[in-house]
């Protein structure tokens, strides 16, 4: 009897210890999403500060707080180097691991750009927190959403993951729109049509008419 | 182009995803908070839905990152009818054009000009206006709440908002325009997109869509300002001064895509087939 007693405390102990372990890295999920936000609204916020400014001090931020990576790989989906789902009569449209890092870098700064160039007014918002969830690990990755409301309406949600005790964001839904899917939905077409190093020309042309305001000047 | 309210709206919630990506960025012509305030309600540990990114079905390292096996290609039934494909993407680049070479210029041109009250002013004024497209809308939809909704803001906000240039209606007494339109109302009567078109001017639309916004432009009062010169005029105005709201937006959506063409046609069907589900 002692014996199912101390097994039941014992299960029960660890059930909580489970539970205190995911709530602590969910809070630090959350925690990091807070950070990102003081970080970057201080600066866009700030009046004082120019356009180039604000470019400058943003890109750094937005590079710690996301897992280009991964989103890039997330993009590419089937199309990925490492993806196994067969691919039928576009074998040939798979990245290798070269083109899919020369894409990553690509659509880095595609991503950088497209932010970055929404920093050309002097307006003001507010970010409101609204709750944390854990979403299933996967490839032995913790994963967990962060919702949020900008200027008290729109619902912006992050999807984070934790990697070597790192939480990083790799997706952004607004308004239940994903980042990746949009962009994995386009270039998914895109490679029916061509191959992933036209797509790599594609895309390079896009950051090449950047020039002006790359986001790696 | 985007210039009428619901492909500024369409682009909106499109390209919001580029307006916000990364550190959580927004900007907002109207808001004068900038404080952060975190209330985090909920750390279970409970699974909440997957986004679907990844292939969760086994517990190894799997590295299909499709979840539902969707096929290569699209299916036939995905597919957008685009019959007028080579109409369509001319009339997208007439548009792009006129975007870029008077509508913009226009507006940017208005906004040196005239105060924000003055341009929110404009904007509430237009909406309020254009109340017997969402009444009759609503009513033909048998969305009675809605119906009496408008009604009830068109009273309020004509009266003590100024002939509509406040909308007190929405932030004394919390009554929320629907924005329904004759496309939307047909759309939930059961009638399908029918193909695709892009028409000079008004931008992405539909055959079904087409009829719904022939329909909404007699029962726009704005088309019946006389003498013709004077509606055209001031429907010009509305527009310039909806584009105002947008600006930036359709140079990002066209800076985001490698194929706009499509994006906007997709877009444009995924946002109306939204709205009609609706309840």
């Amino acid at each position: 009897m002692k014996k199912i007693i101390t097994l039941c405390i014992s299960t029960l102990l660890l059930f909580a210890t489970a539970v205190n372990a995911n709530t602590h890295n969910i809070n630090q999920a959350t925690a990091l999403i807070d950070s990102a936000m003081k970080e970057s609204l201080s600066i866009i916020n700030d009046p004082a500060l120019t356009t180039e400014i604000k470019r400058e001090k943003l890109w750094p931020i937005v590079t710690s707080y996301f897992d280009f990576t991964l989103i890039s790989e997330l993009t590419l989906g089937k199309f990925s180097a490492d993806a196994t789902s067969p691919l039928g009569d576009y074998s040939d449209r798979r990245f290798t691991a070269k083109q899919q890092a020369e894409f990553t870098d690509a659509f880095t700064i595609h991503l950088g750009n497209l932010y970055l160039d929404r920093l050309n007014n002097d307006s003001q918002f507010s970010v409101l927190l609204t709750q944390s969830s854990a979403m299933k690990p996967i490839r032995k990755m913790q994963r967990a959403r962060v919702n949020s409301l900008i200027n008290k309406k729109t619902a912006i949600d992050y999807s984070l993951r934790l990697k070597n005790d790192e939480w990083r964001i790799y997706d952004v839904k607004v308004e239940g729109r994903s980042l990746i899917s949009s962009f994995r939905k386009e270039y998914s077409a895109i490679l029916l049509k061509k191959t992933p190093d036209e797509l790599l020309v594609l895309l390079n042309e896009k950051n090449l008419a950047h020039t002006d305001n790359n986001a790696e000047q | 182009m985007l210039n009428n309210n619901r492909s500024l709206h369409l682009v909106k919630v499109a390209l919001s995803l580029f307006i916000l990506v990364m550190s959580g960025c927004v900007h907002s012509k109207n808001s004068d908070d900038t404080s952060t305030v975190t209330t985090i309600s909920s750390s279970a540990p409970v699974f909440i839905e997957d986004d679907g990114l990844f292939d969760d079905d086994d517990d190894d390292d799997d590295d299909d990152l499709f979840s539902d096996d969707s096929p290569i290609e699209a299916t036939p039934q995905a597919e957008i009818s685009d019959p007028f494909y080579y109409f369509n993407k001319a009339m997208f680049h007439v548009n792009d054009k006129l975007y870029f070479w008077v509508l913009r210029p226009t507006a940017l041109g208005y906004k040196a000009i005239t105060p924000q009250f003055f341009r929110v002013g404009v904007a509430n004024f237009f909406h309020n206006i254009t109340m017997p497209i969402r009444f009759t809308s609503s009513l033909m939809q048998g969305d009675l709440t809605s119906t009496g909704t408008e009604l009830g803001r068109f009273a309020v906000n004509s009266t003590v908002g100024l002939f509509g240039v406040m909308d007190p209606a929405a932030h004394y007494l919390d009554w929320q325009p629907n924005n329904q339109d004759m496309g939307l109302t047909l759309g939930k009567y059961g009638i399908g997109n029918g193909p695709y078109i892009v028409w000079p001017v008004f931008g992405p639309s539909t055959l079904r869509d087409t009829v719904g916004r022939s329909t909404d432009y007699f029962l726009s009062p704005l088309t019946y300002l006389q003498p013709d010169k004077l509606s055209i005029t001031v429907q010009a105005v509305d527009k310039v001064n909806a584009t105002y709201f947008s600006l930036g937006d359709y140079e990002t959506f066209k800076q985001a895509y490698i194929d706009p063409y499509e994006r906007m046609k997709e877009f444009y069907i995924e946002y109306r087939e939204e709205r009609v589900a609706e309840e």
